[in-house]
């Protein structure tokens, strides 16, 4: 939205006063370099594109023609560019091009690993790579604190331990262990970030982002398991020991969370995310109807329960997210009982009829009931 | 950035030369230090387009070294020749001197011996794409004295796969 229209609505709330609203409008189109600076920084950033997708457009239409000996100097000779423009750029107010530098070299250890796994017609264990890759990473990101930088190396971290699982056939094919050990370390990440969050606030942000991405896997798995069509799960194999670990993880994480008061509405969506997970794990090998029934009853709760916990804490996007996923799980549900597209289409359209019809007749019954004003904000400027 | 921040930038840059230079430096000396033989092998699959051009196959060697495997708990195996190819005689123990010997990781179901990849010019691809495995496929490589495989060039049906020239 625009400042001036921002400034009317303001002035109509009686935020700001008038004058206040002038006042505030010079000062920011006056401001010194205000437009001038971004439109700088658009055509260096525009610019410095072209010519990193010339230079690696050039290269790789020649790559057979370079000798090995000169893209071996050459990712190295980047790797080690990177670092020492990172070093250089250190003081001088902006930190995005020094961490920009840092992320190129992040993705530059992958880049050299399989570089010199070419050259030399290597293979072996895929799980070593993102090690390696972990192992330079990590110290980047808790050298500068940014947290970009930190799920960069979570991410090869995850990465290598799932692949090194993966090939001790820890896995079915089925991916119901993938799920629950996902939650467990998803877990693990929140006890973690308990720890961490004072220390490395930044670290403790990208931790909280990856362990709500590993949550949301098991989540998703859970459904899967206890879906009212499971067609998915062909070994049909209850997962015991991933199941406990999760558990053994849930309990750190309560663990390190103390004494800290919990929201009702987040306890009770908790609650219902671990039934829906350790359903899954559990009753997978059961073919009963009335078990997928509850499997559905218990994703639409969770999305109801994580929306109702989202509002209470003033969470536009987890309000968002959380209906959007009770709507998806209500569409699969067609998809699944009804199963030809034209009943779905018959049903979703009998369905939203019903909705519009309640959200009509909610309408109505607040147009009816007189709704009490909310209380009134005192003009800028005025004593109460 | 602290001064600590400054010297952990430093320390991994150490790392990076220390970690790509000895890795490049350990490969580039087996390949030109170690001996040349050649392993017999069999192509089963022509390339795969997500990891770059490159033709996967399987080591005879490898075969031989499992056969041998329940037997014993060697990591690693001595080669003799037959005619001009070399193949796995016998378990490999410590105080053994047979040279050369090639070294392994001996997983559940088989003996990984690290080279199953053979990258191919871009150029070249479509050409080996279709190459049928013959008689006259072997890795022609060096055997380093660690027991490490540095391959050369791998030959399919008596076409080098690097260049396209015919090689018995």
């Amino acid at each position: 939205m625009k400042l001036e229209r921002r400034l009317e609505e303001w002035k109509a709330a009686g935020l700001v006063t008038a004058e206040q609203a002038e006042r505030i409008n010079v000062f920011e189109k006056n401001r010194p370099g205000a437009t001038g600076r971004w439109l700088v920084w658009g055509f260096v950033a525009l610019g410095g594109l072209a010519v990193v997708a010339g230079v690696i457009s050039l290269v790789a239409a020649n790559w057979d023609e370079l000798p090995d000996g000169l893209k071996l100097a050459g990712g190295l000779a980047l790797l080690l560019g990177t670092l020492g423009g990172a070093v250089r750029l250190e003081g001088r107010g902006e930190n995005w091009p020094r961490d920009l530098l840092l992320l190129l070299h992040q993705g530059l250890v992958l880049a050299m690993i399989g570089l010199v796994a070419q050259v030399f017609h290597l293979s072996g264990h895929p799980w070593r790579a993102p090690a390696l890759a972990a192992f330079l990473a990590w110290p980047l990101a808790l050298a500068v604190k940014r947290s970009l930088l930190t799920d960069v190396a979570l991410g090869y971290s995850i990465l290598s331990l799932f692949l090194f699982l993966e090939e001790q056939k820890v896995f079915d094919s089925s991916g119901l262990t993938v799920g629950l050990l996902s939650g467990a370390l998803g877990l693990v990440l929140v006890a973690s970030v308990r720890f961490l969050g004072r220390r490395v606030p930044a670290s403790a942000a990208a931790g909280r982002r990856w362990a709500a991405g590993l949550i949301l896997v098991a989540l998703l798995v859970g459904v899967f398991a206890m879906s009212v069509h499971d067609s998915f799960f062909r070994e049909r194999v209850p997962a015991a020991w991933p199941a406990w670990t999760l558990v053994a993880a849930l309990a750190l994480a309560v663990a390190a969370g103390g004494r800290q008061a919990i929201r009702p509405s987040w306890l009770a969506t908790a609650a219902l995310g671990l039934a829906l997970i350790l359903g899954g794990a559990y009753f997978v090998d059961h073919d009963e109807t009335w078990l997928r029934v509850v499997g559905f009853l218990l994703a639409c709760g969770f999305c109801v329960a994580f929306t109702w916990a989202s509002a209470e804490e003033g969470s536009r996007l987890g309000v968002n997210a959380g209906t959007l996923a009770l709507a998806l799980r209500l569409l699969a549900l067609f998809l699944e009982v009804l199963g030809s597209l034209t009943q779905t289409g018959l049903g979703l359209i009998a369905s939203g009829v019903v909705l519009l019809g309640l959200g009509y007749g909610w309408w109505k019954l607040r147009v009816m009931v007189r709704v009490a004003a909310p209380p009134a904000v005192p003009a800028a400027g005025t004593s109460p | 950035m602290t001064l600590n921040a400054r010297s952990v930038l430093w320390a991994v840059a150490v790392a990076d030369l220390f970690i790509f230079g000895g890795w490049i430096s350990v490969q580039e000396w087996g390949l030109h230090r170690g001996m040349e033989v050649k392993l017999p092998a069999e192509v089963y699959d022509p390339r795969d387009l997500l990891s770059g051009h490159y033709v996967r196959f399987r080591l005879t060697a490898e075969r031989e070294a499992w056969n041998l495997h329940p037997g014993t708990d060697a990591r690693s195996f001595c080669l003799e020749s037959h005619g001009d190819r070399w193949h796995v005689s016998r378990a490999r123990y410590p105080g053994d001197t047979c040279t050369p010997f090639i070294a392994g990781t001996v997983t559940d179901y088989r003996v990984e011996l690290g080279v199953e990849r053979f990258y191919v010019d871009e150029r070249r691809a479509s050409q080996v794409g279709w190459v049928p495995s013959g008689a006259d496929t072997y890795l022609l490589a060096n055997v380093d004295n660690s027991g490490a495989i540095h391959p050369i060039d791998l030959v399919v049906a008596g076409k080098s796969v690097k260049d396209g020239s015919s090689r018995p």
